[in-house]
């Protein structure tokens, strides 16, 4: 018996393990075509990546700095995806927290450091939320599609934000952009060369409290059960439509919270084009989806995509290859990650296994007879 | 208000609508047959794409529009492999397939042209010419100057959307897709091939999103910019949407939405320089708007206790 389960056990790590390696595989595959394509040894591309954004400490702060903010709306997306509700607008509440804060970073004066900071995170987080109520509360009360709502939100934030910004609190420079942000409001740089700030640890506690909230709280059991089964979680008496309301709203806090980060530790003011290609919204959203909304693997791809940001980034000034190839990397990655070919068809391979089992089953027994 | 802008207003209309019509109806069959399928928006991309890059690469536009087809139903098979055939998540791979289609394009004009913003084919394309002329309409005299020199994906459309809506409601087949994807039990029990129904309405959709692709790239303009689709793909989601599911009802909407479009248009030209960049919003703003409208008298059946997921 104990055999048994051990075996069991084995099958079903070696299925997750070819789960996500063959996707790898498959996915690098594809961006090594590309790579090709735009006339580059792909194996000089991925290796380049990797020196740069893992082989030296000044690299290593870079890219956790290119993955706060990832983790920050990744583990926005993660609550609302365990409760199988498609928030896709994290990248709208990031440009309106962005916004909000980069008008408190300038507009509001003669606070200490400290409370400053604090301010402006409040703000983007406030902004964020009402940002996200929107479509929460059209999904919650009125059944309205949530995808569709929240991408048309998002369009609408990069206009007004853009709108804003241009028109109305520019600084009359070429390019359009608020006024920095006044030093009290910044956040301090780990190392003043690199891009990792102290929202680094901004986005561990947020990633703590996202962590503690769905496993050891009744409202992450809620959220776990509305995700498994809408119609019963209601009938036993959830909340449903409220619960769905506070998964907007908390999400939507989250993200206002990794703009705001973004603009504090490093671009000191808001620009329109500060969360693009894809955006650090859509990264959270794809991290939180190849980890299946668990907190742990959306850390770990939170920082695969930093570092494949920085990477990118990189190989653009060093190798001349496009930024986007690297985009084709991750969607193909997402496209193979979602089909779960072995977790979802294992009825195929185990009719493989046992019949090659039931085979030696037969040929032992076989033995045996021969024995006595 | 004179009448020559108001003219031009509507005739801005049938023009911003023909792909909006185009992605809706077709995306109306795959919605019918129970695939909610957010990578109209990527596929309509990649069509818009394909049709100028092998136009412009091989110097004729008929290979631009074959290849645009191609593209379209091979990015639709791959769509119905991975999500009818082997179960993945229909959301999470239309994502997947949107991000391709914003930076595939973006990452082959970089390799095989330098920039990576926009591909210019009107060397090979003359815009002005592909608009036609249509003697019939020339004596009536409103009708004529909204109606005539459209292109001929216009007019194919006005035939394909009742083409489509006659399949829908009429036939064996329009039969079969409502039943797959109203209950798909009970259309297997009756032995309807049910993965056969939805990879044909993938097929329809494909040759729709490929005609207002390249409606959008090669007629239109003869240029290819980078995210020249522009959530149209989800705008035409939320059309259908709107008009719950029922081709006639979403094409309404569609062409409501093309009127905010072309409206947008217009003022652009009325209002002052610094808020023009505002009148982006007004399509969108429609969309939610309209859904609240559709939405607000269902609202009293949803609050019988069951909260009903999407």
């Amino acid at each position: 018996m104990k055999g048994d389960t051990f075996r069991r056990k084995a099958v079903n790590i070696g299925i997750k393990f070819c789960d996500i390696v063959i996707p790898l595989i498959l996915a690098f595959g594809v961006g090594a075509i590309f790579s090709l394509i735009c006339g580059c040894n792909p194996f000089t591309l991925y290796g380049y990546i990797i020196k740069r954004s893992f082989l030296s400490v000044g690299g290593i702060l870079n890219t956790l700095g290119y993955a706060t903010p990832i983790i920050i709306t990744g583990m926005a997306t993660s609550l609302s995806l365990k409760a199988k509700v498609f928030n896709m607008g994290v990248e709208g509440q990031v440009f309106v927290g962005a916004f909000a804060a980069a008008l408190a970073g300038y507009m509001i004066t003669g606070l200490p450091t400290f409370l400053h900071v604090t301010l402006c995170l409040l703000t983007a987080a406030a902004a964020g939320a009402l940002y996200a109520a929107i479509p929460g509360v059209l999904k919650a009360r009125l059944n309205v599609n949530e995808v569709v709502t929240t991408i048309m939100l998002n369009s609408i934030a990069t206009i007004v934000t853009g709108f804003l910004t241009q028109s109305y609190l520019g600084t009359g420079d070429a390019y359009a952009h608020t006024e920095n942000i006044l030093q009290t409001a910044r956040l301090v740089k780990l190392d003043s060369k690199y891009r990792c700030t102290t929202a680094v640890f901004i986005a561990l506690i947020i990633w703590a409290f996202v962590f503690f909230l769905m496993k050891k709280t009744k409202f992450g059991y809620d959220i776990n059960c509305i995700g498994k089964q809408v119609e019963f979680s209601d009938a036993v008496g959830m909340r449903v439509s409220r619960k769905i309301i506070w998964i907007f709203v908390i999400g939507g806090s989250f993200g206002g919270i990794a703009g705001a980060t973004e603009i504090m530790g490093v671009n000191y003011n808001f620009v329109n084009t500060f969360s693009a290609n894809p955006g650090i919204g859509w990264d959270g959203f794809f991290a939180c989806i190849l980890a299946g909304s668990e907190p742990i693997g959306v850390l770990l791809y939170a920082i695969v995509f930093g570092a494949l940001r920085y990477g990118a980034l990189a190989a653009q000034t060093g190798l001349g290859v496009p930024l986007d190839l690297i985009n084709i990397v991750k969607s193909t990655l997402v496209l193979f990650m979602a089909l779960k070919l072995f977790a979802n068809h294992r009825s195929a391979f185990q009719d493989l296994l046992t019949r090659a089992r039931k085979k030696n089953k037969a040929a032992l027994t076989a033995e045996g007879e021969d024995v006595l | 208000m004179n009448i020559n802008l108001i003219l031009n207003l509507l005739k801005m209309t049938v023009e911003a609508s023909t792909p909006y019509l185009l992605i809706t109806i077709g995306g109306v069959f795959v919605a019918r047959a129970g695939v909610f399928n957010i990578s109209l928006e990527g596929c309509t991309e990649f069509a818009a794409f394909a049709g100028i890059l092998f136009g412009f690469l091989s110097g004729s536009i008929l290979v631009g529009v074959l290849s645009a087809f191609l593209v379209a139903i091979a990015l639709n098979i791959v769509f119905y492999l991975f999500t009818v055939k082997w179960n993945a998540d229909l959301t999470v791979i239309g994502c997947a397939v949107n991000l391709l289609a914003a930076c595939i394009p973006a990452c082959l004009l970089q390799a095989l042209f330098g920039t990576r913003s926009n591909l210019v084919a009107t060397s090979l394309i003359d815009p002005m010419k592909m608009k036609v002329d249509v003697p019939i309409l020339r004596s009536v005299p409103v009708l004529n100057s909204i109606f005539n020199h459209q292109t001929r994906i216009t007019y194919l459309t006005f035939a394909l959307v009742i083409f489509l809506i006659i399949l829908m409601y009429r036939t064996k087949f329009g039969i079969y897709v409502r039943v797959t994807g109203e209950n798909i039990g009970a259309a297997k029990s009756v032995g309807v091939k049910t993965n056969r129904i939805k990879l044909l309405c993938l097929l329809i959709s494909a040759v729709t999103c490929a005609l207002a692709g390249l409606n959008l790239s090669v007629e239109e303009l003869g240029i290819y910019t980078i995210n020249m689709t522009a959530n149209r793909g989800f705008i035409c989601l939320s059309a259908i949407n709107c008009g719950r599911k029922e081709p006639h009802r979403a094409c309404v909407y569609a062409v409501i939405f093309g009127f905010a479009r072309a409206l947008q248009t217009i003022l652009n030209n009325y209002v002052p320089v610094a808020i023009s960049s505002l009148i982006g919003i007004l399509p969108y703003v429609t969309i939610i708007v309209a859904l609240l409208i559709v939405e607000i008298p269902n609202a009293r059946k949803n609050h019988l206790r069951i909260f009903r997921g999407a």
